[in-house]
């Protein structure tokens, strides 16, 4: 399940250069642009600091193929994708 | 790739706050790749080489150990050949040798003739510097192939077409000058065999026969004497005369026959391929076999050589009585191969009959091929007085 997501990506709107960006390809890879660093990384649960709040990538065998200051790419098995805190 | 060229070390590290050691690596602007959890509290990831000695001040106030599981990519590769130059010289100079060698020709390959001799196109190759070892281009494979065709006897046309490290020599051969006689000589045209007439025709001389006759061996189709008008004169008689001719094979009926059969002996063979030529292959212990599963078991990229493996399965014969029904059948067969065999290869069959015969108590197959051929052949005219 998904949460969260089409309030925080922006769809249908001039790209916000403060909003996160999200590309989710299918259940087994997703990039998070313009987060604000990373929080936790775990096999299960990878938790990402953004503008809109914390986004938590959860699923099984997650791993980081890549991460800069702005860019998180998650592999692995994806579940889900929530954003808490601000609104 | 980049990161190969550029060369990374795999880090290991170990305490709970993984995270925030990432988090201030990713934000000093260092591209953190391939972060996996290898147990509770140690992370493993990629990192570039030359950013690892920022590693330590980040790490400052963490209680995080950080440990170098693999150095990689082109800098650390180079740095060991560096250590072994008898390694790094030996494979330059391979490449290089299988580079030079490659670009000469090794293999010359003459296509199949009939009257033209290989030695008389190998020498005459060699003349002009093209053997094996030489470097060719292809205006010097023009020039050569223009010369060798005008050089080499009974050839048309000669082509010289380079495959690789194989240099392909197409032969296209002359047709042989065909025997001409002087008109000079009166001659007539007489029939080779018998037949029943199915075309005649006359370019010169006068026809003594038409479609439909019946001819026996050495009649005059057409005559060299010419008669016009209560007058005459002699020529020499030429034309193309065809006849259906028979073909008769009459063979006794078969008892057996002997088949092949797949025995349960199986061996593995190889062979060696250059250029998809067939340059050597292994054989198996036994005679008679048949090859199956072919794979290439080694290719290689820089030199058109392939080795193969493949399947040998012996074959074995033995004798089987035929049935009433089969031996009739088989028998035809054979009586018709037979008559396919007498008929020669310019002529057309135009029908054939097979059917069983008993005589003398005897079942015997039949088969008449019924062909039509060329039967005109030139004979001097016999003299007058």
């Amino acid at each position: 399940m998904l949460h969260g997501f089409l309030r925080f990506t922006g769809l249908g709107q001039d790209l916000d250069p403060h909003r996160f960006y999200l590309q989710w390809y299918g259940t087994d890879e997703c990039v998070i642009e313009r987060h604000l660093g990373i929080l936790c990384f775990e096999d299960t649960r990878v938790r990402l600091k953004t503008e809109q709040g914390v986004l938590t990538v959860a699923g099984e065998n997650l791993s980081l193929f890549e991460l800069t200051a702005t860019r998180a790419k998650v592999t692995g098995r994806i579940e889900s994708l929530t954003v808490e805190g601000k609104s | 790739m980049w990161h190969f060229l550029d060369g990374y070390v795999i880090i290991q590290t170990e305490g709970l706050c993984a995270a925030r050691l990432l988090r201030r690596i990713s934000e000093s602007g260092v591209r953190v790749t391939n972060v996996k959890r290898t147990g509770e509290a140690s992370v493993r990831f990629s990192i570039p080489a030359r950013r690892f000695a920022s590693l330590h001040a980040l790490r400052k106030g963490l209680p995080v150990r950080i440990r170098i599981v693999k150095k990689g990519g082109l800098p650390f590769l180079l740095l060991k050949l560096r250590k072994r130059p008898v390694l790094w010289i030996g494979t330059l100079l391979l490449f290089s040798g299988m580079l030079i060698l490659s670009k000469r020709i090794w293999v010359i390959c003459i296509g199949e003739t009939n009257s033209v001799d290989p030695e008389e196109i190998r020498l005459a190759l060699s003349e002009r510097g093209i053997r094996p070892g030489a470097y060719l281009s292809g205006p010097i494979l023009i020039t050569a192939a223009n010369d060798l065709s005008a050089q080499v006897h009974n050839a048309a046309w000669i082509g010289l077409d380079r495959e690789g490290v194989m240099l392909k020599v197409n032969v296209q051969e002359a047709l042989p000058e065909s025997a001409k006689r002087s008109n000079a000589v009166p001659s007539d045209v007489v029939a080779e065999k018998d037949g029943v007439i199915t075309s005649i025709l006359v370019m010169r001389g006068q026809a003594r026969v038409k479609v439909g006759d019946r001819v026996k061996k050495g009649d005059v189709l057409i005559s060299g004497h010419v008669v016009y008008k209560e007058s005459g004169y002699d020529t020499a008689a030429d034309g193309v005369v065809k006849a259906a001719i028979n073909y008769g094979v009459e063979t006794e009926l078969l008892q057996s026959v002997t088949e092949s059969f797949e025995t349960e002996a199986e061996e593995t063979i190889r062979v060696w391929k250059i250029a998809g030529f067939e340059l050597l292959r292994s054989r198996p212990s036994f005679e008679h076999y048949r090859v199956t599963g072919t794979e290439t078991v080694s290719a290689s990229s820089l030199l058109p050589i392939v080795i193969e493996r493949a399947s040998a399965r012996e074959i074995g014969f033995r004798e089987r009585t035929l049935s009433d029904e089969e031996a009739e059948q088989y028998s035809l067969i054979r009586a018709k191969e037979q008559a396919y065999a007498l008929i020669p290869r310019d002529a057309a069959v135009i029908n054939t009959y097979g059917t069983i015969r008993m005589r003398k108590g005897k079942r015997f197959a039949c088969v008449i091929v019924t062909a039509e051929e060329t039967i005109g052949k030139t004979e001097e005219a016999p003299h007058d007085g």
